[in-house]
């Protein structure tokens, strides 16, 4: 990940989800009617209907759910091998990121893994994903 | 109501497929159409029905083209690849409920050039495809995750490591959509032969995924008319009727990487139904043509069409089975994966000639049954069952 630039969402409620860690604190949407965590983020609670959510904050630990290394250059701002994750998190719900530096035979199904923060530029901190310590 | 057997396909039509062309996806898609239309002995006046797809076109533009006075029926399928035979079966039950009585689907792409414009030259008329486009542009592509075989090299990965499918089950699927092109003129991959050591050898594009696991690109259309089995017996080809077809959805649809069990995938719900309305389990056809945008993808199709338990499929595409002159011969034509990539209506096609007995070197022995599937927009599935 070289120049890579800050996701432009259209949608404000997606918007939200990375406005809410620009603080390095991961957050996701939880349902403040049912306590239901959901990712991606959503309008409503796919569990009560409830329009009402907060940005609960989580530890960030979760484990390998699935990856894979690619190795073909798709975009300039993006190293190869990258690789690409789906964590899953103890909260009930999973999220795709990537873990800059490791490798594919470093990790396997239910590897943990926990959060980190990097910044793209001055203005902006994106997730990703270490191995956990 | 129920509208098995009561309608059949009666023409289809290709355009060339090709790396490279001058000619936009509307042009190629209007030539196909005309062509298949004329294929099945009829006059597009005689054509109330269209089912383009999501991109590209409008059927409004089709018919203003094609010279359709009364159009009936207008429908588009959003389910990226699995689109065009989820409109199979959207233009049977529209035939037989009485809404249209001919329909149209069609599909066409600049699925090369696209992707390649040539500099100096106009922009051609984009894409415009909206589906997942929020989730991909929010949430994968900032972490650089920005194609089909990234998202679905997810899929795999998971399904390989918790049953232990071997490479060797992917390759089976490269070297059999290989080898049936070798016998098929129109397939772009027709002279390149591909072997066990070939496969293993390629580099990879996203893990597990090496190069020939990988579709083509290319550009192309073809079309398909669908009438009423009634009207179908005066016309010159021999019917192909739609027995059975249905559409799926996996939960949720738009998240690859929230579902609960990642490989119930949208044929997991489409097949029991499609095959219960034909009246006849999978075991029972004489070949498949199954998507296959990516091998993996055909693997995991096999299982959710129960032609292999959960993680045993590789005993299923083992031993030359899914080859011409085995058991269940799979992409007679070569598939997306050595034909072309016409989003799989051109496997529609390869089945109605097959059912029609016209595939001289690649012909089935006795083709009677066959199920095409569907797969798109990360997991979308469409099943249509075929007979003669
Ligand atoms: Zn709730």
């Amino acid at each position: 990940m070289n120049n890579l630039p800050p996701p432009k969402p259209v949608d404000p409620i997606n918007a939200e989800f990375w406005q809410s860690c620009q603080d390095s604190v991961l957050r996701f949407q939880r349902c403040t009617e049912c306590d239901t965590f959901r990712h991606l983020p959503r309008y409503m609670c796919y569990k009560c209907g409830s329009f009402d959510y907060e940005w609960a904050p989580v530890s960030g630990k979760g484990t390998i759910y699935s990856w894979t290394a690619t190795h073909q250059v798709f975009h300039p701002s993006f190293d190869v091998p990258s690789l690409s994750i789906i964590v899953d998190f103890p909260e009930g719900i999973r999220m795709v990121s990537v873990m800059p530096g490791v490798k594919a035979e470093q990790i396997e199904l239910g590897t943990e893994v926990q959060v980190t923060f990097k910044p793209l530029n001055d203005e902006f901190v994106l997730p990703v994903f270490e191995l956990a310590q | 109501m129920n509208f098995s057997n009561k309608t059949a396909i009666v023409g289809v039509a290709e355009t060339e497929y090709v790396k490279g062309t001058e000619r936009t996806a509307v042009d190629m898609m209007l030539a196909a159409a005309r062509d298949a239309i004329r294929e099945a002995g009829l006059k597009p006046e005689d054509v109330d029905g269209l089912c383009p797809p999501p991109v590209y076109t409008t059927s409004e533009e089709i018919a203003a083209n094609l010279g359709i006075p009364v159009l009936r029926y207008a429908s588009t399928v959003h389910m990226g690849g699995a689109s065009p035979t989820t409109a199979i079966q959207n233009a049977a039950t529209a035939i037989a409920s009485g809404v249209a009585e001919t329909i149209v689907v069609v599909l066409g792409w600049n699925g090369y050039s696209a992707l390649r414009p040539k500099p100096g030259r106009p922009p051609s008329r984009k894409m415009g495809m909206t589906t997942l486009a929020n989730t991909m542009k929010d949430f994968y592509i900032p972490y650089g995750v920005m194609l089909p075989v990234q998202m679905y090299a997810w899929l795999a990965t998971r399904h390989k490591e918790m049953y232990n499918v071997p490479d060797e089950a992917m390759a089976e699927i490269a070297i059999a959509c290989r080898h049936h092109a070798s016998m098929n003129e129109k397939a772009f991959f027709k002279d390149r032969p591909l072997d066990m050591q070939g496969y293993m050898d390629a580099r990879y594009i996203s893990e597990p995924f090496r190069l020939n696991d990988c579709c083509l690109e290319t550009d192309g259309a073809c079309a398909v008319v669908i009438t009423s089995a009634e009207r179908a017996k005066d016309l010159p080809n021999k019917p192909v009727y739609i027995m059975g077809a249905a559409e799926g959805h996996p939960y949720p649809a738009d998240d690859i990487a929230s579902r609960e069990d990642p490989f119930k995938i949208g044929l997991s719900y489409a097949a029991e139904r499609a095959f219960g309305m034909a009246g006849i389990k999978p075991t029972d056809v004489d070949f498949l043509e199954v998507y296959d945008c990516f091998t993996y993808v055909v693997l995991l199709q096999l299982e959710a069409m129960g032609f292999a338990e959960r993680g045993a499929v590789y005993d299923f595409v083992k031993d030359g089975n899914i080859q011409l002159g085995g058991k269940y011969p799979l992409n007679t034509h070569g598939g997306l994966l050595a034909e072309a990539h016409c989003w799989g209506l051109n496997h529609v096609v390869e089945a109605t000639r097959q059912l029609r007995g016209e595939c001289g070197e690649r012909q089935v022995p006795n083709a009677e049954l066959c199920a095409v599937t569907g797969w798109g927009d990360l997991g979308d599935g469409s099943i249509a069952i075929l007979r003669n």
